[in-house]
């Protein structure tokens, strides 16, 4: 049987110039990330950026030695990942306003545009749905499901990186869940 | 019905976040409770529905990141 190679062992042979390690430690945890930027960001082609940016700045710090081996490498990289996602969207706000010439603001023309290109990846119509119920969620209860469930983020990690206590941390979850619950019965989904 | 703090830890139960003792412990009260059974069993089921969002990045991204990390290695070896 094939032995799983820890994270730890696939840093240090990356750092040690095996660049292989590095393409099996993002197909390792890429969906993972790739999922919480998603949910973050809700725009596929933003999250792809996102994600580059990620790893290279992983990559980054690998290379100067400055990596810290004692905290487990994905709730890392998810903290990475929520941050630039964090900028991007104070990047945005910064950023000037550009309308056509009938007055109809550019950028929200490119973002349905977009948006109608992204149904194109997206096949099953009940993950969809899903998906819009995720964001239906308060963001502070959509932000501990997603760096929980998808990010990796333990509720005692979650609860330090937000400020907040574990209870209040797991209450948002518990929240989460049960409005999830609720909105999946009003539309009649079947969990099965 | 279940209170507020047995539903934070079936959470943690959920994704295995309890001490072992406190694990075994709450795993063997939800086996012996059809009340318990059925809240854990929901909280399950959304797991499930979570995990089928799951999404991959476009193979472009992560060959971009790799070329990066080629491109950066090769600086350092000049």
């Amino acid at each position: 049987m094939k032995e799983q190679i820890t994270d730890k062992a696939l840093i240090k042979q990356y750092i040690q110039g095996n660049e292989a390690c590095l393409e099996m430690l993002i197909n390792k945890h890429k969906n993972k990330v790739f999922t919480t930027i998603l949910m973050i960001v809700n725009d596929r082609y933003i999250a792809e950026d996102l994600f580059q940016e990620t790893f290279i700045k992983v990559i980054k710090t690998f290379k100067s030695g400055k990596y810290n081996e004692e905290g487990k490498f994905l709730p890392w990289v998810v903290r990475i990942a929520r941050n630039l996602a964090i900028d991007h969207f104070r990047k945005a706000k910064r950023m000037p306003k550009v309308t056509s010439q009938d007055g109809e603001d550019i950028f929200r023309t490119f973002e349905i545009s977009e948006r109608n290109r992204e149904q194109e990846y997206i096949r099953d119509q009940r993950d969809e749905t899903i998906r819009e119920i995720i964001n239906m969620l308060p963001d502070e209860q959509k932000q501990v499901l997603v760096l929980r469930h998808y990010g990796d983020l333990s509720f005692k990690e979650i609860a330090a990186l937000t400020d907040v206590s574990i209870n209040t941390a797991l209450g948002r979850m518990r929240y989460a869940l049960n409005n999830m619950r609720k909105i999946i019965s009003e539309k009649s989904i079947s969990l099965q | 019905m279940v209170n507020t703090s047995t539903l934070n830890k079936l959470i943690q139960l959920s994704y295995s976040e309890l001490p072992e003792s406190q694990h075994e412990e709450l795993a063997s009260q939800v086996s012996d409770s059809y009340e318990l059974s059925e809240t854990f069993a929901v909280i399950e089921e959304l797991k499930t529905l979570l995990d089928g969002e799951m999404e991959a990045p476009n193979p472009t991204s992560v060959k971009i990141i790799l070329e990066e990390s080629q491109r950066s290695s090769a600086l350092e070896m000049h």
